[in-house]
């Protein structure tokens, strides 16, 4: 057990407690928008793992998986940042008002 | 194992340090304005570290495919976090305030 390996395993340590956070916050976030904040948090910790990943194995061609990973997850951000706007303001199915 | 190596290793640790202090922030903040301002800006630090801190350690990396994902990441990040107190200023969402 050398050093590195402790490194390596407080990485994906400390990642995967951010996406399990961001799941936590995806699950229980009282407005739809909280939900996206949390989805974004996920899909960039992930593009993070994906790195975390290839230096463990010491592979080095997954850099353009993590280009597509964070273009996907800002891509879905702004489609769906495009479908609220598109909503009118008495619709139903967003609520701005956090329940108590 | 050479330094270089080690100084990898500490970056990349320094940018997992950061994602988990946005993640706390996502958890801990009652608001959607500052969950959305702890992603866009812990979360930004500690990927453009991550990536930086892999480029250290992988002998044989393309440091232009790394700069653009650098490029993408930093441009992007913020204009989502800005999307997010866009819509919810758009859409009413009442400030938090103490009570």
């Amino acid at each position: 057990m050398t050093l590195a390996t402790i490194a390596l395993v407080a990485l994906w340590l400390a990642l995967f407690t951010a996406v399990t956070a961001g799941i936590w916050r995806v699950v229980k976030g009282p407005t739809t928008l909280d939900r996206m904040v949390g989805f974004d948090l996920v899909t960039i910790t992930v593009s993070g793992l994906v790195l975390v990943f290839s230096v463990t194995t010491g592979a080095t061609d997954f850099l353009e998986f993590v280009f597509i990973l964070s273009a996907l997850g800002f891509l879905s951000t702004v489609a769906y940042f495009y479908y609220l706007m598109q909503l009118s303001p008495d619709d139903n199915n967003f609520n701005p008002e956090e329940p108590p | 194992m050479s330094w270089i190596d080690i100084v990898g290793l500490v970056v990349m640790l320094g940018g997992a340090f950061f994602i988990v202090l946005a993640a706390v922030g996502t958890m801990k903040f009652p608001d959607v304005y500052c969950r959305a301002h702890a992603v866009g800006k812990a979360m930004t630090l500690g990927i453009m570290l991550l990536l930086f801190g892999y480029g250290l350690r992988t002998p044989d990396v393309s440091w232009l495919k790394l700069a653009f994902i650098m490029a993408f990441q930093f441009t992007t990040i913020p204009v989502a976090s800005h999307l997010f107190a866009q819509i919810a200023y758009r859409k009413g969402v009442r400030r938090w305030t103490p009570r």
